[in-house]
């Protein structure tokens, strides 16, 4: 088969669509060029049809030069003039395929073909054919069917349900995708982010489903929970918002009294104003997040875990057991010394809380110890236990305390020479504050040389550990879902055999960059066997 | 191109070599037991015609904005910076390119892809076939010229990119990547 190009209808419709795009900078120009104009402003209409052969002429160049071919294992799109391109995206990696038909579509009987991998979205995880023929999209598919049962036997997996945030009964929810759980097409749909692997839980129609495993948090967790999130950002914020609040209500001479006040205030009563503030700061975070986790619960049905919580709005998000890519134990230095860790599942979609923005809370709180033993009810392919880990050696931490430091030192310096030449009286103080700060991320370099470490439990699992600021994570990774692995060094680190050992692992839509750092080499290599053995050998990873 | 059929030295011994600056050169990892590919000569022209290029840009920036400063009253240092940079950016960049070109590898297994770069800051990546999703072979002006393509590399969350192969190699490696990305096993 031959390049082809998009049939001409699909021109005229990209002329409209650039047409109207630039409507608004043709306005605008007209509006612009005429105003104050002595000449009659013959030079506008010059402007403006010289835009407008512009935006035609490049439109037509852009049709011209896009092509699409369906080849026998793949298609191949072309496009670009200066800038050529060539996509080829195997039948077997598409994951969806999307076919709109938008209303001045129809009567060219044209389609809008979308290819979706499950590479990231965005200008370069997704393929669009502008219009073409109904037939292209049922080719695409059958071959993609084809492709994907040669490819998985007999594994029907339907396509990954995304979140569900509105206020959908979970009982309701978990029914039907129960239901779903049934093989709906006799080709599988691959599951692009673990390679086919064969021991994600699958549920045929004819068994009945397990018993559902579900697992609420306890008043009590809750709030532990709430009591040590406390950082020192809802601190500030909740002051903020009150100081905001104080703002709106009070009259302004009545503020004005009382700032007059306050200037005049002894330092300690100035103080004790500040504590009340924090006081009710805190009150109010701890509210917020006993609200937002109010009965928490974790349920498995099938292949599926939903996570739901919150009193005053109920949300509720799922996500498919072989969409985990990996789990993440989530200590903050307080729950630390309590002994208490959350979990984490980093997902291949983007139906992830918004509470970190980052991944998906499985369990908010529970004791550090039980942690495992917990989630492995859940996810089966966890540990039982894990042995202790490939740390970071003592030499090493040095580096760590040096980064930390020289960082926030040089922040601390901006901010100093700033201060000097805005208010010089500030100095002094300023300064003993930078010091103490640039202190406290030398012992922040402390906390995470000591929090990383790497491990290797099996063929097929690896526990990462890393340190940040003044919070530890611990990531629990399958090989089927580490996207890529590099290595890194420098001439002086290499000269001591130290290197830093990346782990790139999909999580919502983009990338999670797992990285150990000052690792000693034959800890790096010994990973690097574990990933890819066949061209590393065996060697000895049971490190 | 030459694909080696797997590993062949297991040998673990450190590589160390005298190069001509008289810099002992070690590294460790899968590059010295099976040997990498450099890129094509090619690239290193493009490389410095880019530079050059930035470089008339920077230039014309500068007289545009000297002559700002004269006839406009526009500060000084504003010129200062712009003939401060048509100087370092592409100096730097052509010193640079050699270096670039010689610490620069790429390996093709027939289960992964891999590249290391740099000398003084080093890079190793490994990407497994089985997780690559898609293959883009781009080329702006500059590289067709010298008929070069950029290989694009994405997997679920990452993209790597190999700087510039021939027409050539850049086919035998998206049919070889098409192939094994049709299997979807992921090879041990």
């Amino acid at each position: 088969m031959k390049d082809e190009r998009l049939p001409l209808a699909a021109l005229i419709l990209m002329f409209a669509e650039s047409g109207y795009k630039s409507l608004v900078y043709v306005i605008g120009l007209i509006v612009i060029g005429f105003r104050d104009r002595r000449d009659g402003g013959w030079i506008v209409w010059v402007l403006v049809a010289v835009g407008v052969l512009l935006v035609f002429g490049m439109t037509l160049v852009r049709y011209l030069r896009f092509t699409y071919r369906l080849a026998d294992a793949q298609v191949v799109i072309k496009s670009g003039l200066f800038v050529r391109k060539t996509r080829h995206i195997p039948y077997a990696k598409i994951q969806t395929l999307r076919r709109q038909q938008w209303f001045f579509l129809k009567p060219f009987n044209l389609e809008s073909l979308t290819i979706e991998t499950s590479g990231k979205n965005g200008s370069e995880g997704e393929a669009q054919l502008y219009a073409v023929a109904p037939s292209v999209g049922v080719a695409i598919d059958a071959r993609r069917k084809t492709a994907q049962a040669k490819a998985v036997p007999a594994q029907a997996v339907p396509a990954p349900a995304l979140a569900a945030r509105d206020q959908a009964a979970a009982a309701a929810q978990l029914g039907a995708l129960g239901a779903a759980g049934q093989p709906s097409e006799p080709a599988a749909v691959l599951d692009p982010t673990a390679s086919a692997q064969p021991s994600a839980p699958v549920t045929s129609g004819a068994e009945p489903l397990p018993a559902e495993l579900s697992y609420t948090i306890s008043a009590h967790d809750l709030n532990l929970y709430a009591l040590t999130s406390l950082g020192f950002i809802p601190i500030l914020t909740g002051a903020l918002w009150l100081w905001d609040k104080f703002d709106d209500i009070v009259p302004k001479d009545w503020e004005q009294n009382v700032n007059r006040y306050m200037a005049q205030l002894a330092v300690a009563a100035l103080v004790a104003v500040i504590i009340v503030a924090l006081v009710i700061g805190i009150v109010i975070s701890y509210l917020r997040l006993v609200q937002k986790y109010y009965q928490f619960t974790l349920t498995q049905s099938g292949d599926t875990l939903t996570a739901a919580r919150g009193l005053l709005k109920r949300t509720q998000v799922s996500t498919r057991l072989h969409q985990l890519q990996a789990v993440r134990f989530s200590q903050t230095v307080i729950r630390q010394w309590f002994h208490l860790t959350t979990v984490q599942a980093l997902i291949a979609s983007n139906a992830s809380d918004d509470e970190q923005s980052d991944a998906m809370v499985l369990m908010p709180v529970v004791k550090a110890d039980q942690a495992l033993t917990a989630m492995r009810r859940f996810v089966t392919w966890l540990p039982a236990q894990v042995p202790a880990l490939q740390t970071v050696q003592r030499s090493r931490y040095w580096y760590y305390i040096r980064n930390a430091a020289l960082g926030n030192l040089v922040a601390v310096l901006a901010g100093l020479v700033g201060i000097y030449f805005g208010r010089p009286a500030w100095l002094l103080p300023a300064a003993l504050i930078g010091a103490a700060w640039v202190l406290l991320a030398a012992l922040q370099g402390t906390y995470s040389a000591r929090s990383a470490g790497v491990k290797i439990l099996s063929p097929d699992l690896l526990v990462l550990q890393k340190g940040g600021w003044w919070r530890r994570q611990r990531y629990f990774v399958r090989r089927a879902n580490v996207q890529s692995l590099e290595v890194n060094t420098s001439v002086w680190l290499a000269k001591r055999r130290v290197c830093h050992l990346v782990i790139n692992v999909r999580q919502g839509d983009s990338n999670e960059n797992i990285e150990v750092s000052y690792l000693e080499q034959p800890v790096a290599d010994a990973v690097r066997a574990w990933y890819r053995p066949a061209d590393f050998g065996a060697g000895d990873w049971a490190l | 191109m030459r694909l080696p059929a797997g590993a062949t030295n297991k040998t673990v011994t450190p590589l160390t070599t005298k190069n001509k600056f008289g810099l002992y050169y070690r590294q460790r990892g899968v590059m010295d037991e099976m040997k990498g590919e450099q890129l094509p000569a090619q690239i290193k022209t493009v490389w410095r015609t880019k530079a050059l290029i930035d470089g008339v840009i920077w230039l014309v920036i500068t007289i545009f904005l000297v002559s700002a400063w004269r006839l406009w009253g526009w500060p000084w240092w504003l010129a200062a910076v712009a003939g401060a940079a048509t100087i370092l950016h592409p100096g730097i960049h052509l010193v640079l390119i050699p270096y670039r070109y010689r610490f620069w590898r790429y390996l093709i297994t027939p289960t992964a892809v891999y590249s290391r770069s740099g000398y003084i800051f080093r890079s190793e990546k490994a990407v497994p076939i089985s997780r690559i999703q898609n293959v883009t072979l781009e080329s702006g002006p500059l590289m067709q010229w010298q008929g070069l393509q950029e290989v694009q590399v994405q997997t679920a969350s990452t993209t790597d990119t190999i700087a510039g192969v021939t027409k050539e190699v850049a086919a035998q490696l998206r049919d070889r990547i098409m192939q094994l990305a049709q299997e979807a096993r992921d090879e041990g």
